[in-house]
């Protein structure tokens, strides 16, 4: 066909799949054109390994696993955080730790994209006790001595374009303009604060007390102030809604200390974050 | 000659799940289900603020969080003493936000992840129409990625074979939609924010109503037209399925969907049902246990309320990461097929008429339910039930009414939260010490339909489920991955680990 594919490796640890389900979401973007059609001209996308929705299953799928450990022209796509506690006893897949299969395929990709907060970060899964001894795509990297370039697109899920878009810009113009902890800035560039459709209470000091008050919902716990993402201006599922236009604060879940530092999620954010 | 099979990993359905098949002779003698992944999210809970449950539970599975969001919501509401005090708006808030997402998962379960056991994306057509033409360009590829490699035992004529195909893909878009209407009241999906304690955060307006009610007709067009068809062709044309993975015949529900100006009554009604005697009881919470004799948990057999088993992966003898819920010490399934048939046993309309006149257009018995076509049947029903309630719910919605009753934390409290996910019975028990949380158990639908033995040497129900199946090819196990899909298992709720001593000391053929 004269159709180049980026072959995708899409390895799911610690997670709950709600990246995976959110990517589903996207609207503008569809998913018919994801799977079957060119990205962007000359350029389609080959889904080698996703385990929510490909067809085969056991050792079919694994041997596909494998074999991308002896060539090198895929991308990884991580969703989830790797569990490393007792040598990563606590996540498998095929009789191997999930810590072993991505030590594999981390060596052998052309780079990786860390997709979730989990991933990013380590996110829900990696907060204390972090019983299983979740880590991030970048800090196992380094334990492992593995040196690849890593995009973190995180979120709590992601939202579909901030992945999609950034896939775009991969094969258009390469590795897109990042922030300090690897987020492109064309999606995460701005502090929801700032583009806050609340903001002119915030400014008045008209704040909600409770929960359906106008006003704005940093007396309810929104961490807005402090959170980097353009959720005020794309927002999310097709445009329709997002969470402070439903009168719910934000988590803060695109930030590496998510969630960590965001709770109490429905209290006031201490003042040192401020 | 007995062999052992390895499925590892089942894909198309949630988490990571492993499946061990025993077989003599073609025939499966004995079945072992393992989740394969242990993340903590009781043990990280401890010591929170406890309305944050709400919003961590949810992160338990990004599928259905809303069967996290509402059972925690409901949970803490009682542990709150508020239970009663929920405006009626608020119930009907919830069972829209719920609504959708079986909506959404149903839709999801039967195309995304269950149909490619039956069709072949590889038989299509050129110049059908646009998406069959886009399959067409995409079947020229050297690699066929995700829909090849696979398994393959495919029955439908071409014609059925390319609408399904067809509806595969229309199918991602009403997906789509039902996701973006939970999000109209719910903020975003996955992980909506709508759903807290003491009701809903927003109130709504005419412009909220208008936008759902549109999503909910475009919906139920595909889904009253294709998605019933391609259910009534699915069970025409593999009529195995109607006999195949019966299991334990023990059905249990909860309940949901709180009818407003009563919160007693419930749209779907709780039950306990043995289809061995078709005798139907009511469910009491108390006589819930987990059994842990095979699971990779220290502690002893429980209830939830007060049973905390802490992980330990080295434990002899375990083979999962879920442990084994019983009732009355018991093996039950849960799902859409308990809640139907239970309905159905009660006499609740318009489930039961809805199951009569479903099994009058495929020639199924009332026998043959529990079964692979079952499940999926009734999955379709709740689908098209839930879409039609769903606007009666809507339109009784007072826009100047509350949604939201405020409420202060007790400093020592005990809550209990039960509802059903898309996947079946959920329950969250916790108790609240100095206003932060003192102890969290959470019971996933599928923790009892994947559930290992337990100490009474009962094996779970998928287990059961398998037991007795023959194959055609060991090769390709697709009518076992046929009855673990019926289950829909959603494994991110608490997952298995395998022995290490055992693992080196046996040797497993594994199927290519």
């Amino acid at each position: 066909m004269g159709n180049k594919a980026l072959r995708v490796v899409w390895f799911q640890a610690a997670s709950c799949t709600g990246c995976t389900i959110s990517i589903l979401n996207s609207s503008s973007f569809k998913v018919k054109n994801l799977l079957l059609d060119e990205i962007v001209p000359g350029h389609h996308l080959c889904l080698l390994f996703q385990q929510t929705i490909m067809a085969g299953s056991g050792e079919k799928v694994l041997e596909v696993l494998r074999e991308q450990g002896t060539r090198k022209d895929f991308f990884l796509v991580v969703e989830g955080s790797i569990p490393t506690k007792d040598s990563g006893i606590y996540g498998k897949l095929g009789e191997k730790t999930m810590l072993e299969w991505f030590g594999q395929l981390a060596s052998a990709c052309s780079g990786i994209i860390s997709l979730g907060t989990c991933s990013s970060f380590g996110g829900m899964f990696a907060a204390a006790p972090n019983p299983a001894g979740c880590k991030s795509v970048r800090d196992v990297c380094k334990t492992l001595k593995v040196e690849k370039p890593i995009i973190n697109i995180p979120g709590c899920p992601p939202h579909p374009d901030w992945f999609i878009g950034t896939i775009v810009h991969l094969l258009n113009r390469g590795i897109p303009a990042l922030d300090d902890v690897s987020r492109p800035l064309d999606f995460y560039g701005g502090l929801i604060h700032e583009n806050c459709p609340r903001r002119p209470y915030f400014d008045k000091g008209k704040f909600a007390y409770k929960f359906g008050e106008e006003g704005c919902l940093y007396l309810l716990g929104c961490k807005g102030p402090f959170t980097n993402s353009d959720c005020p201006l794309r927002q999310w599922n097709g445009g329709i809604n997002w969470l402070i236009k439903n009168g719910a604060p934000c988590f803060g879940c695109v930030e590496p200390d998510f969630p960590e530092k965001m709770v109490p999620f429905f209290e006031k954010p201490k003042d040192n974050k401020t | 000659m007995r062999k052992k099979i390895l499925v590892d990993p089942v894909t198309r359905i949630e988490g990571h799940l492993k499946v061990e098949l025993e077989i003599e002779d073609n025939v499966i003698v004995s079945a072992r289900s393992s989740g394969m992944l242990y993340r903590g999210i009781e043990q990280i809970l401890i010591g929170h603020d406890p309305r944050d449950a709400c919003q961590i539970t949810q992160r338990i599975c990004g599928v259905c969080p809303i069967a996290h969001g509402m059972a925690s919501s409901i949970c803490l509401d009682s542990a709150f003493g508020i239970s009663d005090k929920i405006p009626e708006n608020a119930h009907l808030v919830r069972n829209l936000i719920h609504a959708s997402n079986h909506i959404h998962n149903s839709i999801l379960h039967f195309y995304h992840l269950a149909i490619l056991d039956y069709v072949d994306v590889t038989r299509v057509k050129k110049g059908v129409s646009p998406e069959i033409d886009l399959v067409v360009q995409f079947l020229q590829r050297d690699e066929k990625a995700p829909f090849v490699p696979r398994e393959e035992d495919f029955k439908f004529p071409d014609d059925v074979n390319q609408r399904m195909v067809e509806n595969y893909l229309k199918a991602l878009e009403m997906r789509r939609i039902s996701q973006e209407a939970l999000a109209i009241f719910g903020g975003k999906m996955p992980h909506q924010c709508g759903i807290i304690p003491g009701g809903v955060t927003q109130k709504l307006d005419a412009g909220k109503i208008e936008n759902y009610l549109g999503k909910i007709k475009e919906i139920s067009a595909f889904v009253n037209f294709y998605y019933w068809q391609d259910l009534m062709d699915l069970i025409k044309h593999y009529p195995d399925c109607s006999s195949a993975g019966k299991g334990c015949g023990n059905l249990l529900a909860y309940g949901a969907f709180p009818v407003p100006a009563n919160g007693l009554e419930k749209f779907q009604p709780g039950g306990v049902y043995y289809s061995s005697t078709a005798k139907i009881e009511a469910f009491e919470p108390e006589r819930i246990t987990e059994a842990i004799e095979y699971s990779w948990y220290q502690g002893s057999t429980g209830h939830p309320a007060t049973n905390f088993p802490q992980p330990d992966p080295f434990k002899e003898k375990s083979y999962s990461w879920l442990k084994s819920p019983r009732y009355q010490g018991q093996v039950f399934e849960v799902g859409p097929l308990a809640r139907v048939m239970i309905a159905y046993a009660k006499n609740v309309q318009p489930w039961k008429n809805c199951l009569l006149e479903a099994l009058d257009s495929t020639g199924m018995k009332i026998n043959d339910v529990i079964s692979v076509a079952g499940r999926h049947l009734c999955r379709g029903i709740e689908c098209k039930l839930l879409l039609k309630e769903a606007e009666k719910w809507l339109l009784k919605i007072d826009t100047s009414g509350e949604f939201y009753f405020d409420y202060e934390i007790p400093q020592e409290s005990r809550g209990v939260g039960l509802t059903e996910g898309a996947r079946g019975a959920v329950g969250h028990w916790m108790s609240i010490k100095d206003k932060k949380i003192a102890h969290y158990q959470v019971i996933s639908p599928t923790t009892w339909n994947c559930s290992p033995e337990d100490d009474m040497g009962n094996p779970g129900p998928l287990e059961q489920a398998l037991t007795g199946l023959r194959l055609k090819d060991e090769n390709q196990p697709v009518e076992a991955l046929r009855v673990i899909r019926s289950f829909d298992p959603c494994l991110a709720c608490s997952v298995q680990l395998k022995n290490s001593n055992k693992l080196h000391n046996r040797k497993f053929y594994i199927w290519a």
